[in-house]
């Protein structure tokens, strides 16, 4: 039964998430209603992270079994994470525009978040490019292992360098600097986000696994 | 623009291009679903 209905329960708890987060709290006291974009920039930046996490994870278990299993999780959570690291930089261009009065700057943040779409765009087209599928996805793992070295670049460069990105206020040593109302909306909207991430995922490798199958038919029928 | 605009423009992003996606698959399970079958009506056919 709910797993019948599990797009209507994630749709439901996302919808639940995001309405407290854009009417129910308390705007924040020096952005104001700038602030909200937070509850929807904050968790799609961290499933961006998960999403490659769980690429190089895939990468990694074909490389070392070469099972396609392994290979349509890593390609499966990539185009997921391209989706969700574009809503990123737009939803992040919006904020930077209000808070810091432009679109966009060569802010180490923002370029290494950059690197990573275009990175993973190259996944996704590489992927495309191949029609042998074990050749697709050995490179392909072999870009999923390196290309997520520039993941915890993205992370820690607001402490590595300065720029005009402001520092983690929750995932940063030391306990968070935000207002306990705040923390609780945004890992509400976090746990929302990541459900609707698993529920995505798993249709996404679904789909994968009936392309195969066809593949796998026609290749013996000839 | 107001700050309120910005802020839902930034939600309908977001979210837009989560159910964009989900429709995405909808539509390319509907055609993977319409391949597999007409494969296997060829291979019958044979």
């Amino acid at each position: 039964m709910l797993a019948r209905h599990s797009g209507v329960v994630v749709t439901l708890i996302v919808g639940a998430a995001v309405a407290f987060g854009l009417v129910g709290v308390p705007a924040d006291r020096l952005q104001g209603d700038a602030q909200r974009i937070m509850y929807v920039h904050v968790p799609a930046a961290w499933l961006a992270y998960l999403a490659f996490f769980v690429t190089f994870i895939g990468s990694l278990g074909y490389m070392l079994r070469r099972d396609l299993r392994f290979d349509r999780l890593a390609a499966s959570s990539a185009e997921l994470g391209l989706l969700l690291t574009g809503a990123v930089i737009a939803s992040g261009a919006l904020w930077g525009k209000v808070t810091w009065g432009i679109w966009w700057d060569w802010d180490p943040r923002l370029t290494t978040t950059a690197v990573m779409f275009v990175v993973y765009a190259g996944y996704v087209l590489l992927r495309m490019s191949i029609v042998e599928r074990v050749r697709r996805a050995r490179l392909a793992a072999v870009l999923g292992i390196i290309g997520f070295a520039n993941v915890p670049v993205v992370h820690l460069s607001v402490l590595w360098w300065r720029g005009l990105h402001q520092p983690p206020t929750v995932l940063r040593p030391g306990s968070p600097t935000i207002a306990p109302i705040l923390l609780a909306t945004l890992l509400a909207n976090v746990i929302a986000f990541t459900l609707a991430y698993a529920w995505l995922l798993r249709r996404r490798i679904a789909l994968e696994t009936a392309r195969d199958a066809a593949q796998t038919r026609l290749d013996s029928a000839r | 623009m107001t700050d309120a605009a910005f802020v839902l423009a930034a939600y309908v992003i977001v979210l837009g291009s989560l159910v964009a996606y989900a429709l995405s698959l909808q539509r390319r399970s509907s055609s993977a679903s319409a391949d597999e079958r007409a494969i296997e009506r060829r291979l019958d056919e044979r």
